[in-house]
C-alpha cells in the first residue's frame, strides 16, 4: 500500500468534506481513507479547523458604516459631474510607480544620445530627496525615518558591492 | 565655499504659535489640531509602529520599536521579519545618528528639524491652508488603546497625495499616519499596534556614539544645507535658472548643492506645504532604472522597493547643456505639467 | 450607469452590508481597514454598475470587487513584512506530522469565545492572503467553490487546494498559537 504522503489525492480531502467532489473522486478518496491512518487523522483535522472557522462570530456591521457608505455613494453620484481630467489618472492603477516610472523611462530616450557619456546615479539625489522630505511642516515621521535610513543603508551596501 | 547652516537649536526653528493640548470635548479646530501635532509629543513613551509603503501589487512593511522623550529625544529601532534590529536612527534634536547594524557602520549628521529653512514655518503653514483643505472627523477613533481625533489634508489640486493624521486626544502624538495617492490607493502608512506612556524610559537608549562613528556623513545627505538662489550661485559658479513658483501650487524653498563623484548636482527644493518636489540641475545626464523596473524592484528582494515607494516619480529631460530631474510623490501628469512650464 | 434610484442602492447596503463587512474584517484582520474596505467596495460597485450581471448574486460580485481593491493596494494588512502575489505560496514540505500536530479533542476548552476568535485571527493573518480569502469565503462566509472562483478569478481546481492548503496552514498557525508557541510574524 501507497505510504500516506504519496497519496495524489490528500488535497480532495477537504474538497469531499465539503461535498465538492464528483462521483469518481468521492469514491477514490473514500478507498484511500479505509485503507490509510494518517488519512483519516487528516480529514478528522481539517473537520475540526472547519467547525472552528464556521463557528467563529460574525460581527455586526458598525452603526456608523452604513452611514458612511450610503454618504460615500451619495457623494459619488455628485463626483460624477467632475470633469474626468481631475480624476486620478489611470497610470496608477495597476503598478503604481513601477508603471508611472517606465512610462517617464521613455522620456529618457532623448538623452540616449549621450550614452557615452559618464551618467550620475540616480541614487544620491534620491537620498538628497528623501532627506528634504524629512523637514516638511508636517511629519511624516517614521515614515521618512525608515525611508531614508533605508535608502542610505541600499546606498552603502551598493558602494561597499563595488568596492569589493 | 562657505556652506553655512543656519542651525539653531531643536524645537526653536519651530516659530508657530503652539498651542497647549486640551482635552477636546468636541472636534477640535482643524488648524489647533494640526499645529498640537506637530509639536514633539510632551509626554515620554515607547511604542511598537508598523510602517508600510505600497507600490502597485507590491508593499515593503517593517515594525519600528519607538521612544521618545520629551523636548525631542528619539530613538526609533527598525525590525526585520525575525525581530532582530536592522538600523537605529537615534536623533536628540541636534544630532541624528544612524546605525547599520548588519554593516556595523554609524552615519551620523544634522538631526531633522535642526535646521531654519528658508522659508518660515508660518508661510509654509500658509501654503498648506492655500493647497490643502483640513478637516476634523466629528469621532474619535481607537488606535493602540488610545482616542485620536482623525485630521484630514485633502488636496485641492488633482495629482497630489493627500494625508490623515490621527492624533491622540491627549497627548498629541500622532499615533496614525496615512498617506494616499490620488486614487485612494495607500502610499504609506504608520501606525502603532503598541503605547505605554512612560515616566522614565533608561537615558543611555538616547546616547549618540558619535566619538566612534566610523563613518562620517559626508556625501550622504544628512548634512543638508538651506540657500537662497543667490548664495546657490555664488557658491558654485553656475548659472542657476530655477524659478521660484511652479503651477499647482509649488513654490521654492530653499536650494542646496552637494557632489557625486566629480560632478556638482544643483538641488532647488519646491513644496505646497505639505507636498515637496525636488529639481536637480546637472552637467551630466541621471541614469534612470533601465526599462523603469529592473533594477528598481527586483521582486525578490524588499530593500530597494522601498526606495521607490517613498521617493514618488521621476521625470528628466535637457534644455541646453543642462540636464534636470524632477522628483516627487505626485502623478505623472503633474510632474508633467510642472516640467513643461520649465522647458 | 447607476443603480435605478439611489433607494434601491441603499437596500442592497443593508442587505450586503454585513456579509461585506464581515469578509472585509476577516482579509484585513481589523476592524478600520474593515470599514474602509466595505466602503471602497459599494462605491465601486455603484460606480460599475452597469457591469453588474443581475442573473447573478449580487454579493459575489460585491466580495469579488472588495476583494480587488484589497489586492490591488492593500497587500499587508496580515503582519508579514513582504508580501508579493508573485512570490510563491509557502507551501509546506514536511511530515504531515509534523504538520498537523497532535491535537486535543477540544483544545479551545477554557478559553474565552472572543479570545477564541482572536486566536483564530491571528492565525488567519499568518497566512498569505490567497490561502486566507478562499478558507473565509468557504467556512465563514459558507460560499460555493463556483462562487469563490468568481470572486477569486480562478479555476475550481485552484479554488480546492488553496482552501485545503490553506486549512492546513490555519490549523497549524492556530494550534501553535494555543500553545503559546513561537510568534507568528
Amino acid at each position: 500500500m501507497k505510504d500516506h504522503n504519496e497519496h495524489e489525492d490528500n488535497v480532495l480531502l477537504s474538497a469531499y468534506l465539503d461535498g465538492q467532489l464528483t462521483e469518481a473522486e468521492r469514491a477514490r478518496v473514500e478507498a484511500q481513507l479505509s485503507g490509510c491512518g494518517p488519512c483519516r487523522e487528516e480529514v478528522e483535522a481539517l473537520r475540526y479547523m472547519k467547525a472552528v472557522l464556521a463557528a467563529a462570530p460574525r460581527r455586526a456591521m458598525p452603526p456608523e458604516l452604513l452611514g458612511a457608505i450610503e454618504d460615500a455613494v451619495a457623494s459619488r453620484s455628485w463626483t460624477r459631474l467632475i470633469p474626468a481630467a481631475l480624476r486620478a489618472p489611470r497610470v496608477f492603477v495597476p503598478a503604481g510607480a513601477l508603471a508611472a516610472l517606465a512610462l517617464v523611462a521613455g522620456l529618457w530616450l532623448g538623452l540616449r544620445r549621450d550614452a557615452s557619456q559618464d551618467f550620475i546615479p540616480l541614487e544620491p539625489l534620491m537620498t538628497a530627496h528623501a532627506r528634504y522630505t524629512a523637514e516638511t511642516l508636517v511629519p511624516q515621521g517614521s515614515l521618512v525615518s525608515s525611508t531614508y535610513s533605508a535608502q542610505l543603508t541600499a546606498q552603502n551596501d551598493e558602494q561597499d558591492q563595488q568596492a569589493d | 565655499m562657505s556652506r553655512t547652516s543656519r542651525r539653531i537649536s531643536g524645537l526653536l526653528a519651530f516659530s508657530l504659535s503652539l498651542v497647549s493640548r486640551p482635552a477636546f470635548a468636541e472636534a477640535p479646530d482643524p488648524q489647533k489640531l494640526l499645529e498640537s501635532a506637530l509639536n514633539p509629543p510632551d509626554v515620554a513613551f515607547r511604542g511598537r509602529m508598523m510602517v508600510t509603503h505600497w507600490f502597485g501589487k507590491q508593499t515593503s512593511a517593517e515594525e519600528v520599536e519607538v521612544y521618545h522623550s520629551p523636548p525631542n529625544l528619539n530613538r526609533r529601532e527598525f525590525l526585520s521579519p525575525d525581530g532582530a534590529v536592522q538600523r537605529v536612527v537615534v536623533s536628540d534634536g541636534d544630532v541624528e545618528e544612524i546605525r547599520l547594524v548588519r554593516r556595523q557602520r554609524v552615519v551620523s549628521g544634522d538631526a531633522v528639524k535642526s535646521y531654519e529653512k528658508i522659508m518660515k514655518p508660518e508661510r509654509e503653514l500658509e501654503l498648506l491652508l492655500k493647497n490643502y483643505e483640513l478637516s476634523v472627523a466629528t469621532r474619535t477613533d481607537e488606535v493602540a488603546g488610545r482616542q485620536a481625533w482623525i485630521l484630514e489634508l485633502k488636496p485641492k489640486v488633482a495629482g497630489k497625495p493627500w494625508q490623515r493624521l490621527w492624533v491622540d486626544r491627549e497627548h498629541g502624538l500622532i499615533l496614525e499616519n496615512k498617506r494616499f495617492l490620488p486614487k485612494r490607493h495607500y502610499a504609506e502608512l504608520s501606525r502603532y499596534s503598541r503605547v505605554e506612556l512612560s515616566k522614565n524610559l533608561d537615558p543611555r537608549l538616547f546616547e549618540l556614539k558619535l566619538a566612534s562613528a566610523s563613518t562620517a556623513g559626508a556625501g550622504s545627505g544628512l548634512e543638508p544645507d538651506f540657500m537662497t538662489l543667490e548664495e546657490l550661485s555664488k557658491a558654485t559658479g553656475k548659472m542657476v535658472s530655477f524659478p521660484t513658483e511652479l503651477p499647482s501650487g509649488f513654490s521654492f524653498e530653499s536650494a542646496d548643492y552637494f557632489s557625486v563623484g566629480e560632478q556638482t548636482v544643483l538641488h532647488a527644493r519646491y513644496t505646497d506645504g505639505l507636498a515637496v518636489l525636488s529639481l536637480f540641475q546637472t552637467d551630466k545626464p541621471v541614469r534612470l532604472p533601465k526599462g523603469g523596473t529592473a533594477t528598481v524592484a527586483p521582486p525578490s528582494t524588499a530593500r530597494p522597493s522601498i526606495r521607490l515607494a517613498a521617493i514618488g516619480k521621476v521625470l528628466n529631460w535637457k534644455r541646453g547643456r543642462q540636464y534636470f530631474t524632477l522628483m516627487g510623490d505626485v502623478s505623472v501628469e503633474l510632474l508633467q505639467s510642472v516640467s513643461a512650464q520649465l522647458k | 450607469m447607476a443603480p435605478k434610484s439611489e433607494r434601491s442602492f441603499s437596500d442592497l447596503i443593508k442587505e450586503h452590508g454585513e456579509k461585506a463587512y464581515n469578509f472585509a474584517f476577516r482579509l484585513s484582520g481589523n476592524e478600520h481597514d474593515a470599514k474602509d474596505l466595505a466602503q471602497g467596495a459599494f462605491v465601486k460597485a455603484y460606480e460599475h454598475f452597469k457591469s453588474y450581471d443581475p442573473s447573478r448574486p449580487f454579493d459575489s460580485w460585491l466580495c469579488r470587487i472588495l476583494h480587488n481593491i484589497y489586492l490591488d493596494g492593500v497587500r499587508l494588512y496580515a503582519h508579514g513584512h513582504v508580501v508579493s502575489l508573485d512570490a510563491p505560496a509557502p507551501v509546506e514540505e514536511g511530515d504531515w506530522d509534523e504538520l498537523l500536530p497532535a491535537h486535543d479533542p477540544d483544545p479551545t476548552a477554557g478559553l474565552t469565545r472572543r479570545e477564541e476568535d482572536e486566536l483564530l485571527q491571528k492565525a488567519l493573518n499568518s497566512v498569505p492572503v490567497h490561502y486566507r480569502t478562499a478558507v473565509t469565503l468557504c467556512d465563514i462566509e459558507g460560499l460555493s467553490y463556483e462562487q469563490i472562483s468568481e470572486i477569486m478569478a480562478c479555476p475550481v481546481g485552484t479554488v480546492r487546494s488553496r482552501i485545503h492548503q490553506g486549512r492546513l496552514l490555519i490549523r497549524r498557525a492556530y494550534e501553535e498559537l494555543e500553545k503559546g508557541g513561537r510568534k507568528l510574524q
